[in-house]
């Protein structure tokens, strides 16, 4: 929740406030659903909030609004470290890994490179050397 | 977070800040950036102001939200009107969308250049000429090829799958010093190898003097007699609120905030094109994906970004290439819902996306729209949907090649499809323009050269056209779409304006900076 609050602050204000009118709206219009029988959304089971989703998203507009909190909601549920892990997703020892196997490999080239931004006309390093 | 000499951020400052200078540069992306770092070595005394945050290496993880808030322009979370919308990007940290983008590096093609030159009369800019400048951009950001124990699956799938049906692909060229293969090039460069501005032309800049002022917006550049004077802006708390005033007196300035805020910034500022091109002629290279799922794993998530670009389809405007998505952005992107989205990302790690990278035509256009601030308008013509379905259609095709048992398309309620045939069927039907799910990082045109004020904002270096001292540095001056990756074309343009620039006023325009702070 609190990283859904932080990315709804990171929009632009127009986009923020639409979104947020958007969400009471969508919350609060699930009363007028028939199969919600007067609940608000966050009230709904799965089955019945998935049903009322799928009717918004045969309405042009409103589809187009219900995308794209669902696209903030999810973003923000994938971010989860939990969720992550759960489908197979782990990529801080893998960075650690690789990063280690860079420096091991290439470790002069590298700091030659670094070293060549500062300096006279840099000519960097080149990856690819005799490739190009 | 301490960062180097000559940076100043919103932390370090307590009033309004008032400076002068030879040239104030507005923007650290690969235009802004790269002009600091040549006016800087020709002894300009140089000013960058950055809207963003001072981000450094050390500082990148693998947290697609958190980069997303705090690299990006809005969350990442640009959208076109009109229909369909087209979701957009735009870094805004210090260094600009270099820190962010996938670091393909490619000279912008001759027949482009060529159009360019003969369509709107863009002096020295054929082949010949721009070679210095793409060789020296090359060599300052290591553009080369990738070493190959760093290629991912789903790259090395793709490009079996092209070869198998006869297709040219080629090894994408990347600004990159030995990229360890991290896939983390949209949350920012863990190992520092993508060598964005961040990391070269920024620091450059300031180990000769430059400074740069870091979580500041320009709100407006001043002009005198018409003539551009400074700009003057605000630092911007972390909590969003206006901080203090800057004001930067300069005789010349250059405007580098990309295709969307530089025509802004001038728009809000007053400036008139007497062409009536300035906020026009925006052009995205709009993107589609595939989602495919395989049968074992794939773990896309391993190995660099775009390994390669099949570049069969280049006449008819179309690059293919796999893109990978971290769960975040994958997962807010995918037309599924609920149940349905839980069990297609289940198998993230069997998982491949890939999609076309279509050049069209510049019919968007950005406004300053009183109340809803800068918005972009973009309509996708019949022409640029064609190909896109297109693309969708190849990418479609040699993922199956490749293995694939089913796909995702990127058209609202498309059924999921499990065969070529069924494939060919689906799409054998006209795909409703609305019903494609498109997203850019690509921006351009809004700002473009030409050598007839009738017809373009700037001339053929980027002065613009009757404000004398007023430069534009970024993407906004493409006359059109280069087609391939855009980030080579700009650092080159701003290697050769800036000589030119130099050329011109030379460094005299004011050798030193001083500053008051109140």
């Amino acid at each position: 929740m609190a990283e859904f609050e932080q990315m709804l602050g990171a929009l632009a204000p127009a986009a923020r406030k639409g979104l947020t009118a958007a969400l009471v709206a969508l919350d609060q219009g699930a009363r007028l659903y028939p199969r919600s029988r007067g609940r608000r959304f966050t009230r709904l089971d799965d089955q019945d909030a998935e049903a009322y989703i799928r009717a918004l998203l045969r309405r042009g507009l409103v589809a187009e609004l219900v995308q794209r909190i669902k696209g903030l909601v999810v973003m923000c549920y994938y971010e989860l470290p939990a969720v992550q892990r759960e489908i197979g997703y782990n990529p801080a020892p893998y960075i650690a890994a690789v990063s280690r196997r860079r420096l091991e490999s290439y470790g002069p080239q590298i700091r030659a490179g670094e070293a060549a931004v500062t300096a006279p006309d840099a000519d960097a390093g080149h990856a690819d050397a005799g490739q190009r | 977070m301490r960062g180097p000499t000559g940076l100043t951020t919103a932390a370090d400052v307590t009033g309004d800040v008032s400076v002068e200078c030879g040239a104030v540069i507005v923007g650290s992306g690969a235009g802004g950036a790269t002009m600091a770092a040549e006016l800087a070595e020709a002894g300009v005394g140089v000013i960058v102001i950055e809207e963003g945050g001072y981000h450094p290496t050390e500082s990148f993880t693998a947290e697609s939200v958190r980069a997303l808030r705090t690299l990006y322009r809005d969350g990442g979370g640009g959208m076109t009107v009109g229909r369909p919308s087209v979701l957009f990007a735009e870094g805004r940290c210090v260094g600009g969308s270099t820190v962010v983008n996938g670091g393909m590096s490619w000279r912008t093609p001759g027949p482009v250049l060529e159009r360019w030159a003969t369509g709107e009369g863009v002096l020295a800019i054929g082949e010949q000429d721009m070679e210095p400048y793409f060789a020296r951009a090359e060599a300052r950001h290591s553009v080369g090829r990738q070493d190959p124990e760093t290629i991912g699956r789903d790259s090395q799938l793709l490009k079996a799958a092209a070869e198998a049906r006869g297709w040219t692909v080629v090894p994408n060229r990347r600004n990159q010093l030995h990229c360890a293969g991290t896939n983390n090039c949209t949350n920012g460069c863990p190992t520092g190898a993508k060598r964005s501005m961040l990391v070269t032309s920024v620091p450059r800049a300031l180990a000769l003097g430059a400074q740069l002022f870091a979580d500041c917006r320009v709100d407006r550049v001043t002009r005198t007699a018409g003539k551009a004077t400074g700009v003057t802006g605000h630092f911007v708390r972390p909590d969003g609120i206006k901080g203090p005033k800057l004001t930067v007196r300069a005789p010349v300035v250059i405007v580098a905030g990309g295709a969307i805020q530089t025509p802004a910034l001038l728009a809000r500022s007053g400036v008139r094109s007497a062409s009536g091109q300035l906020g026009r002629n925006l052009s995205l290279h709009p993107n589609a994906h595939v989602t495919a799922f395989f049968d074992s794993d794939v773990t896309s998530w391993q190995g660099v970004h775009q390994a390669f670009q099949v570049r069969e389809f280049v006449s008819e405007g179309l690059i293919l290439t796999a893109t990978n998505l971290p769960p975040p952005m994958l997962a807010g992107m995918m037309p599924a819902y609920g149940r349905e989205l839980g069990e297609l990302m289940a198998d993230y790690n069997r998982l491949v996306t890939a999609g076309p990278l279509v050049t069209d035509s510049g019919t968007g256009r950005v406004r300053n729209v009183p109340g809803l601030g800068t918005q972009v308008f973009y309509r996708l013509t019949d022409a640029t949907a064609a190909r896109l379905v297109r693309g969708v259609e190849l990418t479609a095709e040699a993922l199956f090649t490749a293995g694939a048992r089913r796909m995702l398309l990127p058209f609202d309620e498309a059924p999921e499809v499990r065969s070529p045939g069924q494939l060919r069927e689906l799409l054998a039907r006209p795909v409703p323009r609305r019903s494609i799910q498109m997203y850019s990082i690509h921006l351009m045109g809004t700002a473009r050269m030409s050598e007839d004020p009738r017809r373009g904002v700037t001339d053929s270096f980027g002065a613009v056209h009757g404000v004398p001292g007023l430069v534009v540095a970024d993407a906004s001056l493409f006359p059109g779409p280069t087609g391939v990756n855009p980030m080579e074309t700009v650092i080159a343009l701003a290697m050769r304006n800036a000589r030119h620039l130099i050329e011109r006023v030379g460094p005299s325009g004011g050798t030193g900076t001083g500053s008051d702070q109140a």
